[in-house]
């Protein structure tokens, strides 16, 4: 095209757009403008004009506010927005919950992502409450073709947890057909389990799931339920759903019970879910086709005793169908009370404490299918990988939370997903030939796997890879069962890079470093830590984050620290040189639905520069504190001591001085006596992947997709 | 041990045990999580709390809402009931008369009642409680009469109104408050939450409007519910009959370019009222506001009557349910009146002379002095939060006048002729301001401290 065709192209959509009247409007989103900046989006209002053309479906349970519409006519989307509530071949009659709006939000988040355009996107918005309504809705919208679809509701069985049932199956059909399909991770972390399907016979012939716990009784799970009336949901489900889209039915028959540990006496029952699973309907009561039994029950809150939770095969027949190297098993625990402040611990915490959750493997179903995974990074997104070992979430959203002009606040990683719904619509107006695969550019990392291949790709034998940092090569070591870690940054300016390592690094070729320059590196660890006086072995978990980014302003720095922790201010200190490179480490425990760090440390050119502000360490209980680091120094080192022992305190302090001459000497004697010591670059790389599946447990590299780099992306593979 | 003993072993341990219900009550239910603590902040000696007997004290509780309370020992699982307060509790919902129902959602006064039973002993027996709908004119009148009937001994009320009264102890509401805490029965009523949420003005005429500029109201939260209620000195401090009077004002509301949003036109009359005719010198509306139509103002006309700026007064009250949110600074209400006073926001039956009005140190809780400039409230407790085992806090003056009717409570439980004169003279010397008064200050909770089980006999002997 000319370019004054173009000119007059682009003129032409930019008078097409109009911007939706205040006045018309039920609510709006509060920082939409900033949200729209960190994302990439606010300078391309010119493809507005294109949003007519974008269609949107959003599959929720509710959509209050929009059905029914409101009696004062102020809208919450286009008014070419369609519902539709309920199809022709249901076979039961769910309909909408009109008091949910969680649906509303999804689209309204959308919408105003994309400028609250009245031309577009168009949305339609089904009705997916249940599993019938959603496959419903799915044949639907395979008619309609839309470009993208958001779904920000998931099930905790339904699924094989591997991208497969007959919900994935629904779902695969949709991408199959080129459409983007978003699916929020889920806030499930922390609340799982899983594991094989190993059961035991007992004298009675009654055969229980033996579980993978770190509890001296393997016959149960524990879990402590710390609020009153907390209205919790427990659901089991194994993995004997058909992979195909019929959805027949399995014989493999478990229940599953719940008890009341009681001090001194017997522990108690109180619910129990004793479906019978058949291959196909016979009409008789109880009886199911799908894999899963499910307890709801209102608990009371006991701080002393845990509730149990036992599974067992109904029979020696069924027991028999089990193989515990191809069965697994999921359990799930949900309460409507989700976290509280704790007066006593000064902080705030869950209301379900699965103990013998597996921290691991939390994907549902369909977040585990063909779509895209999106989570947050709160302690609650549930985290991967899927069962046959696929990294997920696919993507991490930094920006997990929303203030509507109602002044009504929600967070967690449906919102997450809603967030890159309105990138991905504002894409297809843009790049009408963004596909889903695109977007997987964005697609987060494991750099165990990534860096294994690097190193094999560089002809490098393991022992080859330099190791700089012995300290953390122990730790990480001890965690992750992998012998090495690399750490260095382009050009070798770090002071924990030895010339060796440097020098090694710098042939790596320039694409590796590319690739790595504007990520993240998340990594999280646990530890087992001693205190000094009483040698009791306590569990710390910690959760590091290293960022990379360009300041080119003091402004700009202060963004973006700003934007890293919310409430940390611009370092004071005199000399830094604020243009050149800059990487933060955040230590933090994510707390609900906040992003909290609890220790930044800034590296500008060969300085190490401590943020002037002070330091919350969220404290585990019985769990080490955390001391804030030296004043301006050289040493990059963190320590922990043990809460309110003061003598660990003044050694640490002395012994600290001693670290900085040769730190893994001392250290290397005794690694349980404090806790973490954090010491990470630029970039941090480490070798030998030992442990590659993606789950928490391994470190992941990400980035947001932001509508400016998406947008390349797209452009790049098409002139490829 | 082979495996099959030893996971015999184990489920033995999972057997169900036959432990009675009445066990599981009292571990299954959410209350109080911190009475101690409470009890301690008001100095509450452990004397009067190991020596009360509150089986016969009778405790009536007035609220609109006491979600929970209803479905009392319901059966919720096989294993769990609800239990909220002791079994004695009864719930008075409706009436033989026609009046508002309870609201759904609404669980204040069976929090109240809870913070009672929890700081008084949570004994099996006693306090026996009667739990009165008193949502709405019709249903205050009814559980005022009910409750006098009954004979409670100790009265909570958290019900408020802004209207039906004269602002300074008089009118309808008030008789029947008035009729109740005349007695021996000790009326405990919450100050409520207006301050800042109220004008009050004289009512000068200039060509049917009042003579000074409309009120207006700013809104910081979109598709905010508001309630705008207007009322007038016009009410008969008598109750045998109220007739009325013609004394007829309306309200507007209009939004910042002048369009009417919503108005409230009853024609206010003497003897029978018609179809949109009223006794009441009330008129109320609800309207729902949004930042770009902000300010709104609220225009008031003066429809029928002669008005005396020296006399006659009203109140104009704009309230929400809708909670302040945090705005990255402070704390902000999602609609504010502008110059909406603290002051002289004492409602109606707060501002009742028999009634001991209790207020906190809450931004809304409402302040004194009434319209005949006697100061209200008359205790403010900064008070402890009360706090549940289902992690739900709250403070506030409704809490604070529970927490003050437990204390209440517990004095009658250790003194059966404890009364309402012994109550007064009690809180007197509870106040420890430096010349013995109770004084509405925003900060002299501090002053505020529990009289021993002796110093109590004492008095009573006096």
């Amino acid at each position: 095209m000319k370019p004054f065709l173009l000119l007059v192209a682009v003129l032409t959509t930019n008078l097409l757009a109009t911007v939706v009247k205040d006045s018309d409007l039920a609510m709006k989103v509060t920082d939409i403008a900033t949200t729209r900046k960190f994302l990439g989006m606010d300078s391309y209002s010119k493809f507005y004009g294109n949003l007519s053309s974008v269609k949107v479906a959003v599959l929720d349970k509710g959509f209050k506010g929009i059905y029914p519409a409101r009696e004062d006519g102020r809208r919450f989307l286009p008014k070419s927005a369609e519902v539709i509530d309920a199809y022709a071949k249901a076979l039961e009659d769910v309909r909408l919950d009109e008091e949910d709006p969680h649906g509303t939000h999804m689209a309204h988040l959308i919408w105003a992502m994309t400028g609250y355009q009245e031309e577009g996107p168009k949305f339609r918005l089904y009705n997916a409450n249940g599993p019938e309504n959603f496959l419903l809705a799915v044949e639907d919208l395979l008619k309609w073709k839309p470009d993208v679809v958001v779904f920000s509701q998931n099930w905790e069985t339904f699924g094989n947890f591997d991208g497969t049932g007959f919900i994935d199956q629904a779902v695969k059909e949709v991408t199959d057909e080129g459409i983007i399909w978003l699916n929020a991770a889920g806030n499930d972390g922390g609340h799982i389990y899983n594991g094989p399907v190993k059961l035991v016979k007992t004298e009675k012939s009654d055969y229980f799931v033996q579980f993978d716990s770190n509890s001296n009784n393997t016959w149960y799970l524990r879990f402590k339920n710390l609020v009153d009336e907390n209205q919790v949901t427990i659901t089991l489900s194994w993995n004997s759903f058909d992979p195909g889209y019929e959805a027949t039915g399995t014989d493999k028959d478990l229940d599953l019970s719940l008890f009341v540990q009681q001090s001194g006496q017997a522990s108690k029952r109180l619910a129990s879910s004793k479906l019978i699973q058949t291959k196909e309907k016979t009409g008789e009561e109880n009886e199911t086709i799908h894999a899963r039994e499910r307890i709801s029950v209102t608990l009371p809150a006991d701080k002393e005793n845990y509730y149990l939770l036992a599974v067992n095969a109904k029979g020696e027949g069924s027991a028999a169908l089990f193989d515990p190297k191809k069965d697994r098993m999921r359990i799930t625990i949900r309460g409507n009370k989700g976290s509280f402040y704790d007066e006593d611990k000064k902080k705030n915490v869950d209301a379900i404490d699965f103990v013998d959750s597996t921290d691991t493997g939390e994907i549902p179903v369909p977040a585990d299918g063909s779509g895209l995974a999106i989570g947050d990074l709160t302690a609650n997104s549930a985290k991967g990988p899927t069962v046959d070992g696929r990294g997920k979430p696919d993507i991490i959203m930094q920006k997990n939370n929303v203030t509507f002009s109602d002044r009504q606040g929600f967070f967690g990683t449906s919102y997450a997903n809603a967030y890159l719904g309105g990138v991905v619509a504002l894409l297809r107006a843009a790049e009408p030939r963004t596909m889903q695969e695109d977007l997987l550019k964005f697609r987060i990392r494991y750099p165990l796997q990534y860096l294994a291949e690097q190193v094999q790709a560089q002809g490098w034998t393991i022992s080859d890879v330099p190791v700089i940092d012995p300290v953390l090569a122990s730790y990480i070591q001890e965690k992750w069962g992998i012998d090495y870690i690399v750490m260095t940054g382009p050009g070798g300016r770090t002071a924990v890079a030895s010339s060796e390592s440097v020098d090694k690094l710098s042939a790596w070729p320039k694409e590796v470093m590319d690739n790595l320059k504007d990520y993240f590196l998340y990594a999280r660890a646990k530890r087992i830590a001693t205190t000094k006086r009483e040698r009791v072995p306590k569990e710390v978990e910690v959760i590091v984050k290293a960022g990379y980014y360009k300041p080119t302003t003091k402004r700009d720095l202060q963004k973006v620290l700003v934007k890293a922790g919310g409430n940390v201010a611009v370092p004071r200190t005199k000399t830094v040189n604020y243009g050149s490179q800059f990487v933060g480490i955040d230590l933090y425990r994510g707390t609900y639905g906040l992003y909290q760090p609890q220790l930044t440390l800034y590296y500008t050119e060969n300085k190490y520069v401590e943020p002037e502000y002070d330091y919350k360490w969220v404290d585990v209980p019985g769990e080490p504190e955390w001391i804030p680091p030296v004043k301006k120094t050289e040493t990059r080192y963190v320590y922990a001591q043990v809460a309110g022992e003061d003598r660990v305190e003044k050694e640490f302090r002395y012994q600290k001085k001693k670290d900085a001459e040769a730190p893994w000497d001392k250290w290397g004697g005794f690694p349980g006596d404090y806790v973490e010591i954090i010491q990470l670059p630029e970039f941090s790389f480490i070798g030998k992947g030992a442990v590659v599946d993606g789950s928490a447990n391994s470190p992941r590299i990400w980035s947001t997709p932001s509508f400016e780099k998406l947008q390349r992306v797209v452009r790049a593979r098409e002139i490829r | 041990m082979d495996t099959t003993l030893r996971v015999w072993s184990v489920l033995l341990l999972l057997i169900v045990s036959g432990r009675s219900f009445s066990d599981d009550v009292k571990r299954l239910s959410s209350k109080l999580e911190n009475p101690d603590e409470v009890r301690k902040y008001y100095d509450i000696d452990s004397d009067l709390l190991d020596k009360a007997d509150a089986s016969g004290v009778k405790v009536a509780v007035l609220s609109k809402g006491f979600r929970g309370a209803e479905d009392q020992d319901a059966k919720v699982e096989d294993f769990f009931r609800k239990r909220y307060l002791p079994q004695s509790m009864k719930l008075f919902s409706e009436y033989d008369v026609a009046s508002f129902g309870l609201e759904g959602r609404n669980e204040i006064g069976r929090r109240v009642a809870q913070t009672i039973w929890s700081l008084s002993g949570l004994a099996d027996d006693g306090p026996e409680f009667h739990l009165y709908n008193a949502n709405g004119l019709v249903a205050f009148r009814e559980a005022a009469n009910a409750l006098v009937e009954w004979g409670a001994d100790v009265v909570v009320c958290t019900e408020n109104f802004s209207a039906f009264g004269n602002f300074d102890g008089t009118g309808i509401v008030n008789r029947l408050v008035d009729l109740a805490a005349i007695g021996e029965m000790i009326w405990i009523q919450s100050a409520g939450e207006f301050a800042t949420k109220v004008i009050n003005l004289p009512i000068k005429v200039k060509e049917r409007k009042l003579d000074q500029p409309d009120p207006q109201v700013k809104v910081f939260a979109d598709d905010t519910e508001a309630t705008l209620t207007l009322s007038w000195n016009a009410y008969s401090p008598g109750f045998r009959r109220f007739y009325g009077t013609d004394k007829d004002l309306d309200m507007i509301l209009y939004d910042n370019k002048g369009t009417e949003v919503a108005s409230s036109r009853t024609r206010q009359v003497e003897g029978d009222a018609g179809d949109g005719e009223s006794n009441f010198a009330v008129e109320q509306m609800t309207a729902k506001l949004f930042k770009d139509r902000s300010p709104y103002y609220i225009r008031i006309r003066i429809e029928n009557g002669d008005f005396d700026p020296r006399s006659d007064e009203l109140r104009l009250t704009v309230d929400t349910d809708r909670r302040p949110f945090f705005d990255g600074q402070k704390e902000q209400s999602a609609i504010e009146l502008v110059d909406g006073n603290r002051e002289k926001s004492i409602p109606v039956p707060a501002d009742n002379k028999w009634a001991t009005t209790v207020g906190s140190t809450h931004p809304f809780s409402s302040e004194g002095p009434t319209a005949d400039g006697r100061k209200k409230p008359d205790l403010v407790l900064d008070g402890a939060e009360s706090r549940y085992t289902d992690k739900v806090a709250i403070s506030g003056p409704n809490i604070a006048a529970a927490q003050l009717g437990a204390l209440a409570v517990l004095y009658k439980a250790n003194f059966p002729r404890f009364n309402r004169k012994h109550w007064l003279l009690a809180l007197q010397r509870s106040s420890l301001t430096p010349k013995g008064e109770l004084k509405p200050d925003r900060k002299k909770s501090a002053y505020f401290g529990a009289r021993s089980r002796d110093e109590i006999h004492d008095l009573m002997e006096e």
